[in-house]
């Protein structure tokens, strides 16, 4: 370790005596060994080309035609490197690849692909700076896991920081985060001072394709309500059934509570974030259950059948938009694809909190949304 | 003395001195046709326009910006509107053209702030610029509130419902009475504050020939603007909107209501 130089040794477990390539870190604060003092400073990671050239497609490219050394495939390889923000350096007689992350996020990176405690991201900051990280370096397994922990085991992002998260992703260009955020987002008002000094570090394209993805969402939400709707009917098949109701049919129509139900569908346009099931039970159990005409007994309607089929109809539309595909795709697509395109996904009971990956590409947007980020 | 010098032996033969310039040709078609002796090419877009002054601001040609400026206020019909004002700002903005800037967030009072409103213009108007705006509005519309209020001193105005305590004195035109005794119109100017904090729009005719009726049917008010409507209504209007017209023009961009230090780390500081 060597201060003057710049940089120090991450310690163990990126320390081993037969490391045989250094992976240094962006200039990054730490603190100083011994001391209270914080120094920016790149830090040295001792590893194995063996586990990067498996875990990466990137560092296989760079690491693998190093093996055969001609000048011309030197010169590439260093071409390649910086086109990727790669540096080369020596330390000892250790090849070193500089990158351009900080030492957090190439820990995190090495964790995942090493057999030791993965350190997962705990903010989406670090989150997002994380995927980058994993999808610059071509880590498809790497992304893969942090991106289910960090949205399943343990979701980083809510409705609170979704708006903040949204920018974040579409400043570093993530596309798939950017939407994820962009659906989390439909749960608070689309209002500037919901979205108060986070306006700051958003770009005006990413801003505007957050309103189109807004506008987007709200139309195909009252598209599934609509094929919901369809869908129960007049509610006499969405009863709850009792062991004895053989002996009867109990098929009366429910129009009380039918209306109840669409009141409570009509809010979900406006706002989302009505679309919950406690909201629902309430509205639904304020007009009581009913008499059957025919056998005399009190019945009940079906609430959580009856409210799953209204979030498969309604988050299955949702899933159809994505911010760059705003750019692309005009109303009229929307209302006849709609007709076509109802998704029939099977949503386990345990995943209604859980947004979803989408459904179409996302190419095109992305591409659109990112190029405008960086005008 | 103005014998003009015959071309310099130095130049005869060489090939002229190029400097390129990122401005575009009609930017700079309309920035030499100011600064030559001809008749100026005033643009007839808000784009050419603002990039034009950004030109004039780039090469610190501050008296060509002043008549450029005169040229455009000059200009029929405005390039600067109520249906551009969040574009304007926008471009206006990013080209750090502060005057520009203020004249069209003076503008957009006039329409309310969301979204909806803003539409396609969100992509010319970057989130910290929006963030300012958000500010800057947010401002226009307490300094307004605040200048009404301290006309009744601070009084809780009277329901629209609540009949009217006196008769309005219309022979005396006596705006001052009209405006410190509170009315069920000082609430009416309040409610209307929030949403488009512009003078104009506060004091809408319409809107408030409009609300008139709605006061007389919900509280059988007899006594509240007899006779000569039209007049008393311009009158109590124009009393308001001349009150209000300062006050607002008082606000700028940086006087950001909640700009606390945290914030301006945030939203970068006062430009």
């Amino acid at each position: 370790m060597s201060l003057s130089r710049n940089y120090v040794n991450f310690g163990a477990p990126f320390d081993d005596s037969d490391a045989d390539i250094v992976l240094r870190s962006g200039f990054t604060s730490v603190l100083a060994p011994g001391s209270t003092e914080n120094l920016v400073v790149a830090t040295d990671f001792l590893v194995h080309k063996i586990f990067l050239i498996k875990a990466s497609s990137v560092f296989k490219s760079l690491l693998s035609r190093s093996l055969s050394s001609s000048s011309k495939t030197l010169d590439q390889q260093n071409a390649e490197a910086l086109k990727r923000g790669i540096k080369r350096d020596i330390q000892g007689n250790l090849p070193v690849l500089c990158l351009s992350e900080d030492r957090d996020t190439v820990h995190r990176l090495l964790t995942a692909i090493y057999p030791i405690d993965i350190v997962y991201p705990q903010t989406f900051e670090t989150m997002m700076k994380t995927f980058a990280a994993a999808r610059k370096y071509g880590m498809p397994s790497v992304l893969a896991l942090f991106r289910t922990y960090c949205s399943r085991v343990a979701p980083i992002v809510t409705a609170e920081n979704a708006f903040r998260a949204y920018v974040f992703a579409s400043n570093e260009g993530l596309k798939e985060e950017a939407l994820e955020a962009a659906q989390l987002t439909l749960s608070l008002p689309q209002t500037f001072e919901t979205y108060g000094p986070g306006l700051c570090n958003a770009s005006g394209p990413a801003l505007r394709a957050l309103w189109k993805h807004r506008g987007m969402a709200v139309l195909l939400i009252k598209c599934g309500v609509r094929l919901c709707l369809k869908e129960v009917g007049d509610l006499r098949d969405w009863k709850l059934n009792l062991p004895d109701d053989k002996d009867c049919c109990c098929i009366v129509p429910v129009p009380r509570l039918r209306e109840q139900f669409v009141l409570f569908t009509e809010k979900i346009p406006q706002n989302f974030s009505t679309m919950n099931f406690s909201n629902f039970v309430n509205t639904m159990l304020s007009q009581g259950g009913f008499n059957c005409t025919s056998c005399k007994r009190q019945q009940r309607l079906d609430n959580l059948r009856l409210f799953d089929c209204l979030e498969r109809h309604v988050r299955g539309q949702i899933e159809q938009v994505s911010p760059v595909s705003l750019v692309v795709i005009t109303t009229n697509d929307v209302l006849s694809r709609r007709t076509t395109n109802c998704c029939h996904f099977s949503m386990v009971w345990g995943k209604l909190l859980i947004p979803s990956r989408p459904v179409v590409s996302l190419e095109t947007l992305v591409h659109h949304l990112i190029a405008g980020t960086r005008m | 003395m103005f014998t003009a010098p015959g071309p310099s032996p130095h130049g005869q033969g060489q090939v002229k001195q190029v400097i390129d310039l990122t401005e575009n040709s009609k930017t700079l078609l309309h920035l030499l046709s100011v600064i030559y002796p001809m008749d100026p090419i005033v643009p007839d877009t808000l784009g050419d326009a603002l990039s034009l002054l950004s030109a004039c601001q780039k090469y610190r040609m501050d008296s060509t910006a002043t008549r450029v400026r005169a040229l455009l206020s000059a200009r029929t019909p405005p390039l600067f509107t109520v249906a551009n004002s969040f574009r304007a700002y926008g471009i206006a903005s990013r080209y750090h053209l502060e005057e520009e800037a203020l004249r069209a967030a003076r503008l957009t009072l006039e329409r309310t702030m969301c979204f909806d409103t803003c539409g396609e213009d969100l992509r010319l108007i970057s989130g910290a610029d929006l963030f300012r705006l958000y500010g800057y509005r947010n401002e226009c519309t307490r300094v307004a509130k605040d200048c009404i209020n301290e006309m009744i001193d601070h009084k809780p105005p009277p329901l629209s419902s609540n009949s009217c305590s006196k008769p309005v004195n219309i022979g005396k035109y006596d705006t001052k009475e009209l405006q410190s005794v509170p009315r069920w119109w000082h609430g009416h100017f309040l409610s209307r504050v929030a949403d488009r904090p512009s003078p104009k729009t506060v004091t809408d005719r319409p809107a408030f020939e409009r609300a008139i009726p709605l006061h007389r049917d919900a509280s059988w008010c007899s006594v509240c603007l007899p006779l000569d409507e039209t007049r008393i209504d311009n009158t109590i209007c124009a009393a308001f909107e001349a009150k209000l017209g300062p006050v607002i023009e008082q606000v700028s961009l940086d006087h950001i209501l909640g700009r606390t230090p945290g914030l301006m780390c945030i939203a970068g500081p006062s430009r």
